[in-house]
């Protein structure tokens, strides 16, 4: 590869695209690398912290070439955030191409990939300040030499529930081991053996990664704000607010059928500073997805040399659209038949009516309780949470953890799950009760793990009591032990009451809860 | 305006269904067949299940018609144990999860969903939180017929008369259950036996007495006689049970 000017490409598909990595990092370190492209560009959007994209074509031209935008981005990151894991900058055809370029710029030997090489070494800071371009239409070589695990970076739209993880397997035990062996195949092959997942791996291996940057405005007055009075103080404060607004939003969008795909957060302080910046999801924004970007977008405003000095008076959420790529709603139920449409407008409609939140899909996970083998994700975010690295999980202290349950766990053993039958209501909040002995005392468990006295008599929140017919346990459960900050240990009881009903009860701490119904 | 007989009247819009558009009837397990009428759901009409156990129940209707691709949502049942769904060999993709708002400000809005709903899915199951009734459920009764579309009320601890406006063509009452595997610490639930009394309207007019596992041993959801466990022992309990009650 040579190091070439950028040649006009008018009719170039898909759109040349700068990318910077800076590696994971916090969202408040990530607002000046923002500031700085925002000296470049208009139109820089961030789609996680530490990683941001812009279209390349407009800047390029105007800073006399990639190469020197690229330079320019180098060295502005780099003194942004000075102790950054790593800077790279990536351009090429394509934000997969792009991203996996920025990527791999720190780690390119200059030598070896004749590209320009920008080190800073300044002031004992070893980080290194890298870019890496890849000329037009070389998108394929580029990756051609590239692992096939590349497939599942974050940046990749392939996602676990389009099979991800079995299609990977599957090529890697046919021998392809790089995207270049997965481009040389033909695509009539791939996708009559691995359908839409494959066509779409066999596209971005062969760097034609369609995503467009250029996004539409959503049609008419989409953009949602609220006034903020009291002024906010917090930032927990605000991302509340933002909550209620990005459901309006994206349920409105859903209806109309529409991703979101790229927002424009504004925020106002009562000081009269104001902070914009645009963000971009890999595929298509859910409700909470918005509130994380709206929290680390004032995390970021908050610490930065620019910050306001008064609480946060305004908050505005605008939003870019485009239309579903292939029905995006439908494809992650596989299949689209005539009752998948069907069910989906229907669903669209409730959406329409009660927010986008109020339609779930139930997905299994794994885990020890009631609560946790089964989890509802909402539908619009079925596939962000089906990621097993998703782009919020890499956000800083979401404490989302859970969303990181991958579909293998579910077949994973978990010591000290009940066995079926499962109980079939599983309140979303347990349900405090009393539990006590014959003697009126509460049932307690010993360290030993063997229960005071037999139970006897149940009282539920209502203050309504019942005979205990029929008992078993207690099973210790002794959660996350490593952590004391998130260990929970309980004992559980099944208890069968008077009226036949058979309930989970759980003791944690010295307390009775009913965490689920065997009805 | 007077109605035709419902099951002529399905509109072919309603295609793509189980057994195709024609199928004037939803099917459920053979296992669960006792319980109603020709062993199926008719198209257009409602299933009312009371007492402990309606969850399991009614989600047990709903497994024949989710194996066989169809669509089934769960409108008001924000505490629907989804590895219990599972269980139940349930499609989880083919599953949608619709909470309704829980003040009673919203009445209009919960009946325009249901009505969105049953436009959308062959088969609706219905939580005791949504209370349907008078002109609402008439509207939706209308609207159930015109897309072929059945409802199954899960109503919990209520009776099956705060859903009498839905005309529900069968009333199955879990009246008398019993599990087993537990004994004074020791073991853990395994199955329940169910004595369940099937009433309603036309052919499920004559009440009459089913016993059903909900589930069995073997995780089934069965009347008994159809599950393989054995049904003398379930006879026996069943005697066991009574003399209880007498007693």
């Amino acid at each position: 590869m040579s190091l070439e000017p950028s040649l006009p490409q008018p009719q170039a598909q898909p759109e040349r695209i700068v990318a910077v990595d800076l590696g994971d990092i916090d969202a408040h370190r990530c607002e000046p690398v923002a500031a700085a492209l925002e000296q470049l560009t208009p139109l820089s959007e961030a789609l996680r912290p530490g990683l941001h994209v812009f279209g390349a074509r407009g800047p390029s031209r105007y800073f006399g070439g990639e190469q020197a935008l690229s330079e320019l981005v180098a060295r502005a990151a780099a003194n942004a955030v000075p102790s950054a894991p790593r800077t790279g900058v990536g351009v090429a055809d394509g934000l997969f191409a792009a991203g996996l370029a920025a990527r791999l710029a720190p780690q390119a030997p200059a030598t070896s990939t004749s590209q320009a090489p920008a080190v800073e070494e300044r002031g004992g800071c070893s980080t290194s300040t890298a870019v890496l371009v890849v000329p037009p239409l070389q998108g394929q070589h580029f990756l051609d030499s590239l692992p096939l695990t590349f497939l599942a970076d974050p940046i990749s739209p392939l996602f676990p529930e389009d099979g991800t993880e079995a299609l990977l397997d599957v090529l890697w035990r046919l021998g392809i081991r790089t995207l270049g062996d997965l481009a040389a195949l033909s695509e009539a092959d791939v996708l009559g053996r691995f359908g839409w997942p494959g066509l779409l791996a066999h596209r971005l291996a062969r760097g034609l990664d369609d995503r467009p940057l250029q996004v539409q405005p959503a049609p008419g007055n989409s953009a949602v704000e609220a006034e903020i009075d009291p002024p906010a103080d917090r930032i927990e404060t605000v991302a509340f607010m933002a909550r209620a607004l990005a459901d309006d939003m994206v349920g409105r969008l859903a209806r109309d059928g529409l991703d979101c795909v790229s927002i424009g957060i504004t925020a106002e302080s009562d000081s009269g500073h104001a902070s914009h910046r645009r963000w971009r999801h890999e595929l298509r924004f859910g409700a909470a997805d918005i509130v994380d970007r709206v929290r680390w977008q004032l995390e970021g405003w908050y610490r930065s040399p620019e910050r306001p000095t008064g609480p946060v008076t305004l908050i505005r959420i605008t939003p870019c659209v485009t239309a579903p790529a292939g029905g995006r709603q439908l494809g992650m139920w596989g299949a689209r038949s005539e009752a998948d449409e069907r069910a989906a407008r229907a669903l669209a409609r409730v959406q329409g009516l009660l927010g986008a939140e109020a339609v779930t899909v139930p997905r299994l996970a794994g885990g020890r309780r009631p609560a946790g083998t089964g989890r509802r994700v909402p539908l619009h975010a079925a596939g962000d949470a089906d990621r097993g690295q998703d782009s919020s999980a890499t956000g800083p202290r979401n404490g989302k953890k859970n969303r990181k349950a991958k579909a293998k766990a579910v077949d994973a053993p978990w010591p000290g799950r009940l066995p079926a039958p499962s109980p079939a209501v599983v309140p979303p909040q347990p349900e405090p009760v009393v539990v006590t002995d014959c003697e009126d005392a509460l049932v307690t468990v010993s360290g030993r793990g063997e229960a005071s006295a037999p139970p006897q008599q149940f009282t539920d929140s209502a203050g309504r009591s019942q005979a205990v017919t029929a008992w078993a346990g207690p099973w210790p459960l002794d959660e996350r032990w490593w952590r004391p900050s998130a260990r929970r240990r309980q004992a559980r009881f099944q208890l069968v009451l008077d009226d036949g009903s058979a309930h989970l009860c759980v003791l944690e701490s010295g307390r009775w809860w009913r965490e689920a119904t065997y009805d | 305006m007077a109605v035709p007989s419902t099951a002529r009247v399905l509109p072919d819009r309603s295609g793509a269904l189980v057994g195709g558009a024609h199928e004037q009837r939803l099917p459920v397990e053979k296992a669960l067949a006792p319980l109603l009428p020709e062993g199926s759901i008719r198209r257009g009409t409602a299933v009312a299940v009371g007492g402990h156990g309606s969850m399991t129940l009614a989600v047990a209707l709903a497994a024949e018609v989710s194996r066989r691709g169809s669509w089934v949502a769960a409108v008001g049942m924000a505490d629907l144990g989804v590895t219990a769904l599972a269980e139940r060999g349930i499609d989880l993709d083919r599953w949608a999860l619709v909470d309704l708002p829980a003040t009673g400000r919203h009445r209009n809005t919960a009946a325009d969903v249901l009505g969105a709903v049953v436009g959308g899915f062959d088969l609706v199951l219905l939580g005791s939180a949504a209370r349907v009734g008078g002109a609402t459920a008439r509207r939706l009764l209308a609207r159930m017929r015109e897309h072929g579309a059945s409802l199954v009320c899960a109503l919990g601890g209520a009776s099956t008369d705060i859903v009498a406006d839905l005309q529900p063509e069968v009333r199955l009452m879990i009246e008398q259950t019993r599990w087993t595997g537990t004994d004074s610490g020791h073991g853990r639930l395994l199955a329940r036996q169910a004595e369940v009394t099937v009433g309603g309207r036309g052919a499920a007019s004559r009440p009459r007495r089913v016993l059903v596992w909900l589930p069995s041993e073997d995780g089934r959801v069965a009347c008994a006689g159809s599950a393989r466990t054995s049904a003398l022992a379930f006879d026996r309990d069943l005697e066991d049970l009574r003399e209880r009650r007498a007693g």
